[in-house]
């Protein structure tokens, strides 16, 4: 937790960095560190007899990559793919998975005391994949569990969590 | 401070077992070629240098073992015991135990320290009896003390030929090599150095006389000189007293034993060194997909710069070539890396069919050649199932036991060859053995009697395809080396994997010939690549029996099984591309082509909308980051970097009736 600013120096309670992106109406994090990079949305080549939320795979300089739509999976906004469609790459378990979201928006330091249990309503996305909530300068933030997520049942992306 | 030593262990496993292989080939050398001193230095280095490692890492079991081994390679280097058949039999059980300890400390286990304590008393009786044979006077002293090395006193007489310069020789260089025999002392002979007028400086005048004290063999010092042998005068006498009268030429003394071997072993660090690096695979793979990226990555620049001016942007075209040179260079290098010569699968052969041979009794001489051309890491090791099986096969049905080969007029002594070469971007490996070859008409009657065919259709490329079926075997009794049919169908299937081929001809009485034919490395294919719809799929080549335009006249609707082809005479089911990856067909069967997709022997007509060329592409994993995914066998990068997914034709073709099913029911699924 290397993230001291000017204005946090004073404050010692530790913390945690999350990429924070939107999807729908909502706005969610996820560890940063899961994070391996953020792209453009490419060419995908489509895999048969796959949900509709699993994109296809693309070519990540020489590693194919599986592609899931969160908002297809979520039934959240129109899925629409043009020049300005984001790619959450995520490093999971040394697995590559790209995400596809509304928008990016920023990196923020979460004080790890600032994150509380979710409440058990209130999201669109079932509460098994959300880790807590937390609320930084007024903006409320669900703090995915993007590993469970990616392991869950009809994604299977990843090996299940045992946890 | 104690010191992990256990970051060593993985190399120090690897350079064993590496060293193992090498001593063992060298023994098997040794009992074919006879006496060797290289070969027997060469053996005695690696055990030592084993020896030393074992013993600084803690591996104590091993390091005795391999002494005890050291001990007796050390008599037959000195040419004090003879290398008998036993002794390497003895020898060999060494290098399996110390192996077999390898494996077992590498996967953290006990070593079996019983079958090591055999082996050492084995070598230990060995050493005595070798103690016994080197001075059979000492025979009266006690055991133990005839395993001491008496030492021995040689007066050597020295004289060079009047022309020895001439031959660029320097005698003093063989004395010099005495000295490491033992206590060497000199006596000058001027006796034949002219007047100084008639002093010709390039003539050798010179005689010695030396006193050697040493526990070598006359042999061995015969051995120094031999390289002048036809250029000088030597006598050599052994004496029994130590002889005072002389002068000290060079008071250097005899370097230690335990030194020399020091030298040694440190000397073939050295080269080893220079020769070759340990490098774990995956970093290799990692360089080799950068670098399938920079590939890439230079195609899509080439793309994007074509319209440059070949005259106003001369610099940037010819910086252009450079770069494409430059790429080209680097893929080449890379992939190399992952080459080695397919030694290292014939290289266990020689013990095999000597083991083999001697349970069989049957006498057989193994040819190898082509060892070092180089295959794919992957590929060849790959490659040590199948190939075993051909050679216990040969070994074990081809090849008569030496009675019936001389009463077929042959000669006793059976020949087996293993041949391996480039050929046109592929690599074959033949396995020739003179034998008693496949009797057709043995297939023919146990191919009916299994009912695999009906009386009366047989003929030679059938036979061939039978012996490939699961099951299938001629040999009369089941032995522990073959014959239980589980076999060349195994073999086919293995060769198939590494999308390769096995070919099989035979003449009756003559023997038999087996012929592998793989791809150069298992990272790369030759792929035909489809589209249908708007997506990209590879064919494997290797499959593909040919590729025609459907004629809708041929093609032919059967009711519940869909569409068939007719075929020179055969019908053939025609399977959608776009049923299989359930994508909307776009298109009319008579835009499309057919591509005949063959394996084992089952074919089907897949149906594609167009093709669009043939490429190497190299095979990428769908389950690195993904799963498996149905029917496809990976993915691979086209030149503009989209992925295409290469199809598994195994798969496909075996899973045809299921497709069927999926093809039917995918429709009311869309409906629904």
């Amino acid at each position: 937790m290397s993230d001291i600013r000017a204005d946090d120096a004073a404050r010692t309670a530790p913390k945690k960095e999350f990429l924070t992106f939107r999807l729908g109406q909502e706005e969610y994090c996820i560890d940063i560190l899961k994070v391996q990079e953020i792209r453009g949305y490419d060419t995908v080549t489509s895999i048969a007899n796959t949900p509709d939320f699993i994109k296809g795979v693309i070519n990540l300089r020489g590693n194919i990559v599986p592609i899931v739509d969160l908002r297809i999976k979520f039934r959240l906004s129109e899925a629409r793919y043009d020049a300005t469609t984001i790619v959450i790459i995520l490093n999971l378990n040394k697995k590559m998975i790209g995400m596809v979201v509304d928008s990016v928006s920023d990196v923020i330091a979460v004080p790890v005391e600032e994150i509380r249990e979710a409440p058990r309503f209130g999201s669109t996305i079932n509460t098994e994949f959300i880790s807590g909530m937390a609320t930084v300068e007024g903006r409320m933030l669900i703090v995915m569990d993007i590993e469970r997520l990616m392991s869950s049942e009809d994604l299977q992306l990843i090996e299940q969590v045992t946890s | 401070m104690s010191l992990d030593l256990s970051r060593f262990h993985a190399t120090f496993f690897a350079e064993s077992l590496e060293g193992l292989d090498s001593v063992e080939q060298e023994l098997l050398r040794l009992e074919q070629h006879g006496h060797s001193k290289e070969t027997l230095d060469a053996i005695f280095r690696v055990v030592h240098s084993l020896k030393g490692s074992a013993g600084s890492l803690g591996f104590g079991t091993i390091a005795e073992l391999a002494h005890e081994m050291e001990s007796v390679l050390d008599r037959l280097r000195q040419g004090t015991a003879e290398a008998t058949p036993e002794c390497t039999n003895v020898l060999l059980r060494g290098v399996d135990c110390l192996r077999n300890w390898i494996f077992a400390s590498e996967a953290q286990q006990p070593v079996d320290g019983v079958a090591g304590a055999g082996i050492v008393r084995e070598l230990q009786l060995l050493l005595q009896q070798q103690a016994a044979l080197a001075a059979p006077d000492a025979a009266a002293r006690p055991a133990g003390a005839a395993a001491e090395r008496s030492k021995r006193i040689y007066v050597i007489v020295f004289r060079p030929a009047q022309d020895f310069f001439h031959s660029g020789n320097d005698p003093a260089r063989f004395i010099e090599e005495l000295a490491h025999l033992g206590t060497v002392r000199c006596i000058v002979d001027l006796s034949a150095l002219p007047d100084i007028k008639a002093f010709v400086p390039t003539t050798c005048y010179l005689a010695w006389r030396i006193t050697l004290e040493t526990e070598s063999a006359v042999g061995d010092i015969r051995e120094v000189f031999e390289w002048v042998s036809n250029c000088c005068a030597l006598e050599i006498e052994q004496v029994a007293e130590p002889v005072a009268e002389s002068v000290a030429l060079e008071p250097q003394a005899a370097p230690h034993p335990a030194r020399r071997a020091e030298d040694f072993a440190a000397g073939t660090r050295r080269d080893a060194g220079l020769v070759t690096m340990h490098v774990r695979t995956d970093k290799i793979d990692d360089l080799v997909n950068l670098v399938g990226e920079l590939v890439i990555t230079h195609t899509m620049l080439k793309q994007s710069t074509q319209q440059l001016d070949a005259i106003k942007d001369a610099r940037a075209v010819s910086v252009f070539t450079q770069l494409e040179r430059n790429v080209q260079d680097i893929q080449e290098r890379v992939l190399s890396i992952r080459m080695m010569p397919v030694n290292h699968v014939f290289g266990r052969f020689p013990r095999l069919v000597r083991d083999l041979g001697l349970q069989l009794g049957k006498a057989i001489e193994l040819k190898i050649s082509g060892e070092q051309a180089e295959l794919d890491k992957s590929v060849i090791e790959q490659l040590i199932d199948p190939l075993t099986h051909l050679v216990r096969n040969a070994l074990d049905h081809g090849i008569e036991l030496p009675a019936d080969r001389l009463a077929a007029g042959k000669s006793a002594k059976g020949t087996l060859s293993l041949h391996a070469e480039h050929r046109g971007g592929r690599f074959v490996i033949t396995v020739v053995d003179d034998g008693r070859g496949i009797n057709p008409e043995l297939v023919r009657r146990r191919a009916v009697e299994i009912g695999l065919i009906s009386e009366g259709e047989f003929d030679e490329a059938a036979m061939y395809a039978l012996l490939l079926r699961p099951g299938f075997s001629t040999a009369q009794k089941v032995s522990s080396v073959s014959g239980r049919g589980v076999g060349l169908d195994v073999v086919s299937q293995n060769v198939r994997k590494l999308g390769g081929s096995l070919d099989i001809t035979s003449a009756l009485g003559k023997g038999t010939t087996f012929t592998i034919n793989l791809p150069l490395t298992l990272a790369i294919v030759d792929g035909m690549i489809v589209g249908a719809a708007d997506e990209r799929y590879i064919i494997p080549i290797t499959f593909i029996r040919e590729c025609l335009q459907v004629s809708s006249a041929k093609v032919q609707s059967v009711v519940g099984q869909g569409h068939v082809i007719q075929l020179r005479g055969d019908y053939i089911p025609i399977l959608k591309l776009t049923d299989v990856c359930a994508l909307v067909d776009d298109t009319t069967s008579e835009q499309s082509v057919l591509v005949v997709l063959e394996v084992e022997n089952r074919t089907i007509a897949l149906q594609v909308n167009e093709l669009l060329g043939q490429d190497q592409v190299v095979i990428k994993s769908l389950e690195a980051n993904y799963r498996k995914v149905d029917y496809m066998a990976g993915a691979s990068i086209l030149g503009d970097g989209r992925v295409a997914l290469i199809l598994d034709v195994t798969e496909i073709v075996k899973q045809h009736a299921t497709i069927k099913e999926i093809a039917r029911s995918a429709p009311a699924a869309v409906a629904a």
